[in-house]
């Protein structure tokens, strides 16, 4: 594995991505990336004003939701042969590639040939962001534990087929790992639209902005009077309540963790 | 003489709850640390002349101004019993800590500390890098714990405080080989400190009127603070009380208008009325689940919550009249609430306005669910409790206990279908002449209230019998939470009644032996229309409020840990 | 001020509507009775609402069963040990039943569950070929007349099958799954009184993780009226109990909009005081919550109703009765069952794969046209809804008063 240094240019790219990007499989959220880290030849590419994993090739990767196909056969990775090779390639990790994971198995584990051999990551949900599993064609590359990397053949970079064949198809969409900033210790990122914000431990989002003449809705990010400054954050301790600042401008709190609580004019804090 | 020391856990040694009057000092006497008990005796500068225990919301709100609303305050506070017919605000001038409560504050006081100098937060309260982590660093110990005594103390530290809390984290730290082990204590110590856990106000003589004491700045900077925004003194308080222009009533008015045109004033505004309507009784309201299915803890916790926003959103958000809170259809729902309401609820989270429909008799505070409950029994509503409130703590009326002997079988036999109605058990009730002459006073005002069950929900019946809520006041008949509420609001003695429960909030004193001052905050009060600020302000700035006529406390009879 | 409660009917119109629900079942038993044949007469029913708006949270949905033995006179379906020890001859079984070969007989059985390559009766149900169990064998079952062919010929796009009677009367019933699956153990109960899927289902209501409203829209009229809206969905708010278990009434819930969460806008029809809506695709959320690793939390499992409508019935009480019916993809029927592997199989002795061969072979609905093979199966599941308010959408104003 090679690593792709590609920060800068991902956290531009976090900022042009819509809403309603961060569901994979087509149902469910998708977790952030966990490392910047990919498989050789695999980047991050922008499609349709979201941000994908693609291949070498620009080609747009698949996951094939394991989860799925359970009902195919005791071990979903064997799944996509006959038929399905001829429509979707495997993203192959080199034959000497060594597998890291398997399918997880319950009950039916007992009677299968061997057990999941040590070192391999039992629960996939714990996986890495890439693990090797043994696919048809050989190890194969599978993305957060799930969903084994394919591309569709002639479809370069079509998200056409996006929960195709009952869900067991998805994009592999990008999101960035979050930033750590320097802040008071309440404040942590958060996405909303695609895009980290600055927001309380309870998800609340922090705003600055100028409120003019109508300012509910405007409620201080508070500070402890007592509290110095950290990075460029400062305590204002002029107002009512001391309220930190962020590069000299207050900073507020809305109610709850959706765009919606932002009053009109405000804007959100990137970390 | 106390000593201090560390206990193995690494305690401060305050002892037991009876030491903590003793251990203040005038600070602006004894500061130096000589010989206080001798000093107050001839002492003719500022003297402690008052001792205002911190509420638990009062502790709560000062320990996030100082160090921030992410620092927890876990543990069980010790409540301030209330006096009789008083406010709480009274009870706490005369409030010790026993030995448990002091535990108590002792654990809530060492968890602030410790999350205060915790990895997350050391480098917002640490000033300076100690020369070795492992060490005491008396420089860098004064550095950072003077500043945070200010704020706690409500005044600078004198030198012999801040001395022996500097000396106090040298110990520890060499104890526990850890420099920021040692802030953590000296700052522990500060928490649990009497000069923090109470608002200590010290008079001094009136240049202006010989004989008669005034607060000193810093005393007023505290009330002010913790009447109208029930928080500790801000900075820019610190600083008027500093420069000493606190004294000057242009300057203290200007403050106070400053204050209660402020958001913050809506904290002063909830505590206020949540003392006023004795919201304690919330701490233990317990419904009988089988009678009530729609009271749960979402909505035991959100009935009090609803009457102040009411309150609030009345008073302050709308500038209202204060009469008009007796009849507002104006208030707040969440879904828990919304169940017991029977009324549509939008957001799934939180709160949202609600105005009830006209005729809903769902007047002001009379038809709110937590008034209604608090004043009621586990299973079934109360007339006599309910009107016994409106007559005491709207009215300012007080109502007598009844006698031990009381046969209440009547009252409570709440299946008897031939009594199928409180009012008919009630009836019967009152014919034993030792309860009628009370019930005369509450039942009539309480019975019009009875379509409200015992935990303020709606119905027409009770045991298949139509309740009549038909009441009266006085001898002016109405009829339900809505005819009840206009005539409240009607009442002069409604209005007094807040006006005077002001001026004992503002002192924590009750009012008796202020009837001109009452008379005269009714007066504005009424000139303004009303308005709760006005009543605030003009309580605040009656330059009668800041004078100190009981004498002061006995001197000191030993000093505290911090003398060595 | 919107009052709670009952349409405006005393507890005595109460006692006649039970005597309307047949064979002196009682309400909220397994085997009540889901709807009224007929509705109340025109004179006993109340005026809707100014607004033309009701909402409903639905306290129970769970599967229809005629309760008692006489459905399955071979008694309930057996667990997988009982199955395999039929598979043997007498004298076999008769051994392996002795005490001292019970670990014998365990592996045995076990093994059973257990086909080549790894594969399991639950896991892969589609790879065994195991005997079907005895379906219901009465003639009544609660359902709806889905095809309106009384003939039970399938029509054009299903396939032919037999007609049930309700217990109250209706006949034309067409309801194939409570054939094929109605003497399971887990439907029937030991006694036929029913069993652990009824309460399952109760549970799972309660908890809010599937729990769903009906909101009725346009209602002018109980008696008739034909233009009502009907919004069927899951909501993510979660009901509160009282102590009996009794969903609270009046409280509010907003139809959720997001995820798996459904929401199905049918068209309706009232004539006395009963509610059908028209055929229509009705998708529900199915959250099993088992939380294996391998399962999504049901987000991939749904009651899915091809053809799927609703017949409701407007209660004295304020409350709605009645069934929801459709053809289910026969997978459906079983895929929570499945997505618990060999455990269903080995803890519970489900035998998935006779499960799956019995509803194959009672499929009556979306005939496929290359096969010929039905691949749904009629089904009706009772529903009970109290009174609330029911926001459509988050961002909506719109509030259901009941």
């Amino acid at each position: 594995m090679t690593a792709h240094r590609i920060w800068r240019w991902t956290a531009a790219l976090a900022l042009a991505l819509p809403h309603g990007a961060w569901a994979q499989p087509a149902d469910l959220p998708i977790p952030a990336a966990r490392t910047l880290q990919f498989p050789d030849g695999i980047h991050v590419a922008r499609i349709d004003g979201r941000a994908y994993y693609v291949d070498a090739k620009g080609r747009l990767l698949y996951g094939m939701d394991m989860r799925i196909l359970l009902r195919a056969g005791p071990d979903p990775a064997l799944y996509c042969q006959g038929d399905c090779a001829k429509a979707w390639e495997p993203v192959l990790a080199g034959k000497d590639a060594k597998p890291n994971i398997a399918f997880p198995h319950g009950y039916e584990g007992r009677s299968l040939p061997q057990a999941v051999p040590a070192g391999f990551y039992s629960q996939p949900q714990d996986a890495p962001d890439w693990t090797i599993i043994a696919g048809p064609q050989g190890p194969q590359w599978v993305y957060k534990g799930w969903h084994m990397v394919f591309v569709r053949r002639g479809d370069a970079r079509s998200t056409r087929y996006e929960g195709a064949d009952g869900k067991i198809w998805n994009t592999l969409k990008f999101i960035a790992p979050p930033p750590q900033p320097v802040a008071p210790p309440d404040v942590r990122p958060i996405v909303i639209d695609g895009d980290y914000v600055l927001a309380d431990a309870k998800g609340r989002v922090l705003f600055t902005g100028d409120c003019g003449k109508d300012c509910a809705g405007w409620r201080p990010y508070r500070a402890g009077m007592a509290a110095a400054a950290i990075g460029p954050w400062r305590v204002a301790a002029g107002g009512d309540v001391a309220q930190w600042t962020y590069q000299g401008r207050p900073v507020f709190i809305a109610d709850a963790d959706t765009p919606e609580a932002i009053p009109p004019h405000a804007r959100t804090m990137k970390p | 003489m106390t000593r201090s020391g560390l206990l193995p856990r690494g305690l401060v040694a305050l002892g037991a709850g009876a030491v903590l009057v003793a251990a203040l000092s005038a600070h602006g006497a004894a500061g130096a640390g000589g010989d206080v008990a001798s000093t107050a005796a001839r002492f003719a500068g500022p003297r402690i002349t008052g001792l205002r225990r911190l509420t638990e919301a009062q502790y709560r709100n000062t320990i996030a101004d100082i160090f921030g609303p992410d620092i927890r305050v876990a543990g069980r506070f010790e409540p301030i019993v209330r006096p009789v017919h008083e406010l709480i605000a009274s009870g706490a001038r005369d409030s010790s800590v026993s030995p448990s409560g002091l535990e108590q504050l002792d654990a809530i006081g060492r968890g602030v500390a410790a999350q205060v100098f915790d990895d997350k937060h050391r480098a917002l309260f640490l000033p300076c890098q100690p020369h070795d982590e492992a060490a005491p660093d008396e420089s860098c110990a004064r550095a950072a714990l003077l500043p945070l005594g200010r704020y706690l103390f409500r005044r600078p530290l004198t030198d012999a405080e801040g001395n022996g809390y500097v000396a106090m984290a040298g110990a520890a730290a060499r104890t526990a080989h850890s420099f920021d082990k040692g802030l953590e204590l000296g700052l522990a110590a500060m928490l649990e400190s009497p000069q923090f856990l109470y608002i200590v106000e010290t008079a001094q003589p009136d240049p202006q009127h010989p004989g008669v004491l005034v607060l000193d700045d810093y005393s007023r900077a505290s009330r002010l603070s913790y009447t109208l925004w029930n928080t500790t003194p801000d900075a820019a308080l610190l600083a008027s009380a500093a420069s000493g222009r606190l004294h000057d009533p242009a300057v203290l008015a200007a403050t106070a208008a400053k204050m209660v045109k402020s958001p913050r004033f809506e904290d002063g505004i909830r505590a206020f009325f949540a003392d006023m309507l004795l919201f304690e009784r919330f701490d233990s309201l317990s419904k009988d689940p089988i009678i009530f299915p729609y009271f749960n803890s979402e909505v035991a916790a959100a009935m009090p919550e609803q009457m102040l926003r009411t309150i609030t959103d009345h008073l302050l958000t709308r500038d209202g009249d204060y009469r008009q809170l007796f009849l507002t259809g104006h208030t707040f729902m969440t879904r828990a609430l919304g169940g017991l309401y029977q009324v549509p609820v939008h957001k799934d989270k939180g709160w949202e306005p609600y105005q009830f429909a006209p005729g809903a008799d769902r007047a002001g505070l009379l038809g709110q669910a937590g008034f209604l409950a608090i004043y009621s029994q586990t299973g079934r509503s109360s007339p006599t409790l309910r009107g016994r409130a409106i007559r005491e703590l709207l009215l300012c009326q007080p109502v007598p206990n009844p006698p031990g002997n009381v046969n209440f079988t009547a009252v409570q036999d709440v299946k008897n279908r031939a009594m199928p109605t409180a009012r008919v058990r009630l009836a019967a009730h009152m014919t034993d002449e030792n309860c009628a002459g009370c019930h005369r006073l509450t039942d009539p005002l309480g019975l019009s209230l009875e379509r409200f069950d015992g935990i303020g929900g709606w119905r027409t019946t009770e045991n298949g019998a139509v309740i009549d809520p038909a009441g009266k006041l006085d001898k002016q008949d109405f009829s339900g939470a809505e005819g009840l509420g206009k005539l409240l609001a009607a009442s002069p003695d409604a209005s007094q009644c807040v006006a005077s429960r002001a001026l004992e909030y503002v002192r924590g004193q009750p009012s008796d032996d202020a009837d001109a001052m009452v008379e005269s905050l009714d007066s504005h009060f009424a000139a303004s229309g009303y308005r709760i600020r006005a009543l605030f302000l003009d309580a605040v700035t009656q330059p009668q409020v800041w004078e100190v006529k009981e004498p002061p406390l006995g001197a000191p009879t030993h000093l505290s840990l911090l003398e060595r | 001020m919107i009052r709670p409660g009952r349409l405006g009917l005393g507890g005595v119109v109460i006692a006649g509507a039970l005597a309307l629900s047949g064979a002196g079942l009682l309400r909220g038993h397994a085997g009540a009775s889901p709807a009224r044949a007929q509705g109340l007469p025109p004179a006993r029913l109340p005026a809707p609402p100014p607004s033309g708006v009701m909402g409903f949270v639905v306290e129970n949905f769970v599967p229809t069963i005629v309760p008692g033995m006489d459905s399955c006179p071979h008694g309930t379906a057996p667990r997988l040990r009982e199955e395999y020890l039929r598979t043997l001859t007498a004298d076999e079984a008769a051994r392996l039943r002795r005490k001292e070969n019970e670990k014998e007989l365990t592996n045995l059985w076990h093994a059973y569950a257990f086909g080549a390559g790894g594969t399991n009766i639950c896991s892969q149900p589609d790879r065994f070929q195991h005997a079907l169990f005895p379906p219901v064998e009465s003639k009544f079952a609660y359902g709806l007349d889905l095809d309106g062919d009384a003939s039970g010929g399938g029509g054009k796009d299903g396939c032919a099958h037999g007609k049930f009677v309700s217990p109250d009367g209706l006949s034309g019933i067409d309801n194939q799954e409570y054939r094929a699956m109605g003497c399971e153990l887990e439907l029937r109960g030991n006694d036929g009184s029913g069993g652990d899927s009824l309460t399952g289902m109760k549970q799972f209501h309660t908890s809010g993780e599937w729990t769903q409203v009906i909101l009725l829209k346009n209602v002018h009229s109980l008696v008739k009226d034909d233009d009502v809206e009907v919004i069927y969905a899951n909501t993510a708010d979660r009901p509160e109990i009282d102590n009996k278990g009794n969903f609270l009434r009046g409280l509010s819930f907003t139809v959720a909009d997001k995820g798996a969460r459904h929401r199905n806008v049918l068209k309706g029809h009232i004539r006395d005081g009963v509610l059908t809506t028209d055929p229509a695709d009705i998708r529900l959320a199915e959250t099993w919550g088992q939380g294996g690793a391998r399962d999504i939390r049901g987000n991939r499992t749904q009651y899915h109703y091809l053809k799927g409508r609703l017949r409701l019935a407007f209660e004295p009480d304020g409350s709605l009765r009645g069934l929801v019916g459709g053809y289910r993809p026969l997978f459906d029927v079983i895929v929570s069952t499945s997505l618990g592997g060999a455990g269903s199989a080995l803890v519970a002795g489900i035998d998935c794969s006779a499960q799956l061969a019995g509803l194959r072979k009672y499929a009556d609905g979306a005939r496929d046209p290359r096969t010929g093979q039905c691949t749904a199966i009629s089904s009706a599941m009772r529903i009970e809804a109290v009174p609330a308010f029911i926001n459509d959408l988050p961002t909506s104003t719109e509030t259901a008063l009941k």
